[in-house]
């Protein structure tokens, strides 16, 4: 029995660690090439390790392209993307799960709509938006239309459905008003809604390659994402460039990914399975 | 905040609940009014406009002209859209399946009691918490026929290498094999999720009965986590319509051979951004939109065969 | 405590967007900076020759104190993008390069400003070469002063020529010994290293050319008619697209994977027609640099007819600043700038007294030869304003005659075929 169990075990292992290698291994030659020389990175046969270890790679990207204003502005316009998305979702999911408004079904079911229809709907409209608010080339255009989802909505108002009614009803007898309710009570207890939605949205964020890539183009008003296919132009003879430029813009998620591991993955859970 | 009323501020019952009442669906409206301002703004507005440009020829100084239904029977008689559409129905048919065997057996073995799942689960769901382009630039590069890993690797077992990004009969299936590859985490997580939401009592009383794991597998699993591959599978069809991240950088506008491993989203971007024919993309646009539909549509009808609620 | 932060962070997170959003619009340049200067703004691509342009910017401003230019970089791939949506609204840059196909494209839409009186004294019929003039001519009038040309090339790999012991290349080359030499190197070399790369889109720089050499047109002068299926024409493409046919040039899907200036540039390649703007980016890679040289293109049928193909200063017609544009703009067209342009190393300066700038900054390599063919050379077609849904059906058919689905001659009488219908449809027939 017990040796059947190790065996079985053993077999399990195996299959996984193989699994494992071909998901890590592309990241491992990622990184490896960013630290070789252009001629060493077209070596035939391939090389694994750089031979001649330098990260000229790095340095070349960011003379070619303002990489360290790009990396602001994708962080920038993560934050504010995270911060202002949940905020605005939360504070109307609350009114929607919460409070009988005249209006609120047919808002809702306009809402939930907008969730069934394709991205691509939206484009060429919110593009043509943009550039009459003269907004081309700017960072506000990267996260405004991002600001309002009704994924967001849609997600909170089924955290904020879950809780008791009791607690709102004790403290609207007692004089509260909604803000108060809102700040004091629910939302304390939306916190794991808050987090998965927030992690939800960072990695949208900083991941988010169409909308970037049609509506700046001037080099510092650029994303990690459209900075990367501009590399692959531009630099489309220099690997280890290109491979740096990928490392810089995975890292900073990865390390998130690390640190909230848990919260990523319950995050999907909720997000998937619940919708 | 709390406190009893003074009896000078009583106020009729009535009044009470009206004053109240009032005052809930003004701060209602507050609460709601930026998303709805946003969302009016940038979505619904938005979709009126996109319909109505699909009845238009827009030019690339943005000057729209009414061509009524010539965008429509464009799309009707347009080979790159139904190439679009059926590489994108290869996609699914490829994709999808594979995918989602792939990841019942690597959740089947991380459900099994064993050590170290969570640092499989972690490392599994790398691929999908990265930045898809950045991981197709790397791909691209291993699959790159002349300094490729991948082509030393088939060098290994004998096989000859090829040009697998530059020939357009064997490009889209490279970008497939991505796809498979970064999707494996976020399918695994959402069965895990599903599998140990079964109860155990499922399977003691199988094993009581005396059947094997194998057979609990395919007669208490399978049919328990239903409803997440059903899941998988809608978000995977839906998905393939989504795609361009990986086709822009793998093969990308300066290869020869984009125009025909297009898939309907890379298809709508090029009408609209690249060949400037912005009126035509948003007819492209409204097809997917009712494709997405009938495939939505079609799932959930066909759902309630197979899918095993609780 | 936690949640009046969000609170806060909320409302000042709407308040700087309601400000960033109203700040965005209405806010037109007029023109001109705080200390009453007036304001240029040049719009240009390329980083390499923004910073010399910034050199000569630098020098400009000393000889004119009241004036400051600024330079607006875009990346080549954004470039016209830019300045197309820029100029729908409202606010494009002065002064704006331009390269001939897309010239007379915003030429004919009004978008850039009749220059002909007002570069006069720049005589550019005299002082810049009759292809570049023409080619920003439209309708008579000229839209854009020259600022620099390219031409083409073959560069070679002397590593791999010492390796399969094959002579160099020399400039007086034929396509016979160019055919000669390929089959030699083929045998000297090794697997995954190629004699000479012919590209389906490398026109500019390789078949075009021979097509005039040898005859043959792309295009007629007046634009009504197209020369693919002249014989010539269909004679010259098929001597380079024979390389690919006969294994001496990698093959489409090869070439599709992995550019031929990338497999140069990783010594995989002994043989590259390409124009000498690539030379920096040459000299920047370990393998390559210090590794090649260049001589006179192989000529077909007896001539040496290259491409030429350039940029000029075009000034947007909607400019605030009218008259410091013409003045900086002749300034750009004259002597000084042009020097200073050339001896920046990065492009052939256009105006004719500059040209050897560029040659003199690299003397260990044959650079005379991108000069020595102007005469004859050819501006870059096809010049039309629908220039981009012809190149489209062009490139299309091409990269299906190049992955072996249709013949050449097939292939061509389809673009003929096409190309005729959309002349036919612009000359209104």
């Amino acid at each position: 029995m017990k040796g059947n169990r190790a065996k079985k075990n053993l077999i399990v292992h195996i299959v996984l660690l193989l699994g494992v290698g071909i998901t890590v291994f592309p990241f491992l030659w990622m990184v490896l090439t960013s630290f070789k020389l252009p001629g060493e990175s077209m070596a035939i046969p391939p090389t694994f390790f750089p031979e001649h270890f330098t990260a000229e790679a790095y340095s070349k990207i960011f003379e070619t392209l303002p990489f360290a204003k790009i990396y602001m502005n994708t962080i920038y316009t993560t934050i504010i993307t995270v911060v202002g998305q949940v905020a605005i979702c939360t504070l109307a999911a609350y009114a929607f799960a919460r409070i009988n408004f005249p209006g609120k079904n047919f808002i809702f079911i306009i809402i939930l709509s907008i969730l069934m229809v394709p991205g691509q709907i939206f484009l060429i409209p919110q593009y043509l938006l943009i550039q009459k608010l003269g907004l081309i080339n700017t960072l506000t255009a990267l996260f405004l239309p991002g600001l309002f989802s009704a994924f967001g909505t849609f997600l909170m108002r089924q955290f904020f459905m879950s809780l008791p009614k009791e607690l709102e009803e004790a403290a609207l007898l007692d004089g509260c008003n909604r803000f108060q309710i809102f700040n004091k009570i629910m939302l304390p207890l939306v916190k794991p809604g808050i987090v998965a939605l927030s992690i939800f949205v960072a990695r949208f964020a900083w991941n988010d390659f169409m909308w970037p890539l049609i509506i700046n183009s001037d080099p510092d008003k650029l994303k990690l994402a459209p900075a990367l296919s501009l590399l692959r132009g531009q630099y489309a003879n220099n690997f280890p460039g290109q491979m740096a430029g990928a490392v810089i813009s995975v890292i900073p998620m990865v390390i998130l990914f690390f640190i909230f591991q848990r919260q990523f993955i319950e995050g999907v859970a909720h997000t998937g399975v619940k919708g | 905040m709390s406190g009893k009323n003074d009896s000078s501020k009583v106020y009729s019952y009535k009044e009470k609940n009206g004053k109240r009442q009032r005052n809930d669906w003004i701060a209602a409206y507050i609460f709601i009014a930026p998303l709805v301002i946003g969302l009016a703004a940038f979505y619904v507005w938005p979709f009126i406009q996109n319909v109505w440009f699909s009845f238009n020829d827009v030019n690339k100084f943005n000057v729209a002209t009414f061509n009524g239904l010539d965008n429509y029977k464009k799309l009707f008689s347009d080979p790159a859209l139904w190439g679009a559409l059926w590489n994108t129905v290869k996609y699914i048919i490829i994709v999808v399946p594979i995918s989602i065997f792939l990841s019942i057996v690597v959740a089947a073995l991380l459900n099994a009691s064993i050590k170290g799942k969570s640092i499989y689960r972690t490392l599994y769901f790398l691929p999908t918490v990265t930045m898809p382009v950045a991981v197709s630039l790397t791909w691209r590069w291993i699959f790159n026929g002349d300094y490729g890993l991948f082509n030393e690797f088939l060098g290994l077992f004998g096989m000859k290498g090829h040009a697998w990004l530059g020939d357009a009969n064997t490009a889209l299936y490279m970008i497939m094999i991505v796809a498979v590859w970064s999707g494996i985490g976020y399918n695994v997580i959402i069965l895990l999720a599903g599998m140990q939401g079964i109860s155990r009592s499922y399977y003691e009383a199988a094993a009581i009965d005396g059947a094997s794991s194998v057979r609990q597998f395919f007669k208490i699993t399978i049919p328990l986590v239903s409803p997440s591959i059903f899941f998988i599978l809608i978000t995977g069809m839906i998905g393939a319509f989504q795609v361009f991240d990986s086709i822009f950088m793998m093969v990308g506008p300066e290869n020869p051979i984009y125009p025909k491993v297009l898939t309907m989203n890379a298809l709508f971007y090029r009408n609209a951004f690249e060949t400037g024919y912005k009126g035509y993309a948003s007819a492209i646009s409204m097809f997917m939109f009712v494709i997405i539909m009938i495939i939505t549509v079609i799932q959930l009808i066909g759902q309630k065969k197979w899918v095993h609620y609780d | 405590m936690r949640k009046n932060w969000k609170k806060l962070i909320a409302l000042g997170l709407a308040l700087t967007m309601t400000v960033s959003v109203f700040s965005g619009c209405g806010n037109k340049d007029d023109g001109k900076t705080k200390d009453g200067k007036t304001k240029l703004v040049m719009a240009l691509w390329d980083e390499e020759q923004n910073k010399v342009m910034k050199e000569m910017i630098k020098v400009y401003e000393e000889e004119n104190p009241d004036v400051t230019v600024e330079t607006q970089l875009t990346t080549w791939a954004e470039y016209w993008t830019k300045i197309e949506a820029s100029i729908t609204g409202g606010d494009a840059a002065d002064i704006i390069w331009v390269n001939a196909l897309k010239a007379v494209g915003y030429a004919e839409s009004g978008v850039l400003m009749d220059i002909t009186e007002a570069v006069a004294d720049l005589d550019v019929e005299n002082n810049f070469p009759r292809a570049l003039v023409d080619g920003y001519t439209y309708d008579g009038k000229l839209y854009a002063v020259p600022k620099d040309f390219d031409t083409n090339g073959l560069f070679y790999n002397k590593e791999l020529f010492d390796k399969a012991g094959v002579a160099y290349p020399t400039d007086d080359w034929t396509m016979e010994d160019l055919k000669a030499a390929a089959i030699e190197l083929q045998a000297g070399l090794e697997d995954g290293e190629y004699p000479i790369a012919a590209a389906y889109n490398s026109g500019q720089t390789t078949y075009e050319g021979s097509v005039y050499a040898n005859g043959g047109y792309i295009l007629n002068e007046d634009r009504t008619e197209t020369g693919w299926n002249d014989p010539k024409t269909v004679e010259a493409v098929q001597a380079w697209y024979g390389f690919v046919e006969e294994g001496i040039s990698p093959t489409s899907e090869q070439m599709a994977d992995t550019l031929p200036d990338t497999m140069f540039e990783g010594g995989k390649l002994a043989m590259l027609m390409v124009g000498n703007y690539m030379i920096s980016t040459f000299e920047q890679n370990e393998v390559i640099n210090g590794k090649f040289d260049v001589v006179r293109r192989p000529s077909f049928n007896g001539k040496k007819t290259d491409i030429i193909n350039g940029l000029g200063y075009a000034v947007n017609a909607a400019t605030k600043n009218e008259e410091e544009a013409i003045k900086f703009l002749n300034w750009l067209g004259g002597e000084e700038a042009m020097r200073l342009q050339g001896q920046g190393g990065t492009v052939i300066s256009a105006r004719n007294d500059a040209q050897h700038y560029f040659a003199e900054t690299r003397p260990e390599l044959n650079l005379d030869i991108f000069t020595m063919d102007l005469e004859e050379a050819k501006m870059l077609e096809p010049r039309v304003p629908y220039y981009s849904d012809l190149m489209t059906v062009q490139r299309e058919i091409l990269a299906e005659v190049w992955a072996g689905n249709i013949t050449l001659e097939e292939g061509t009488n389809q673009i003929a075929e096409k190309w005729q219908d959309v002349l036919d449809e612009k000359n209104g027939k």
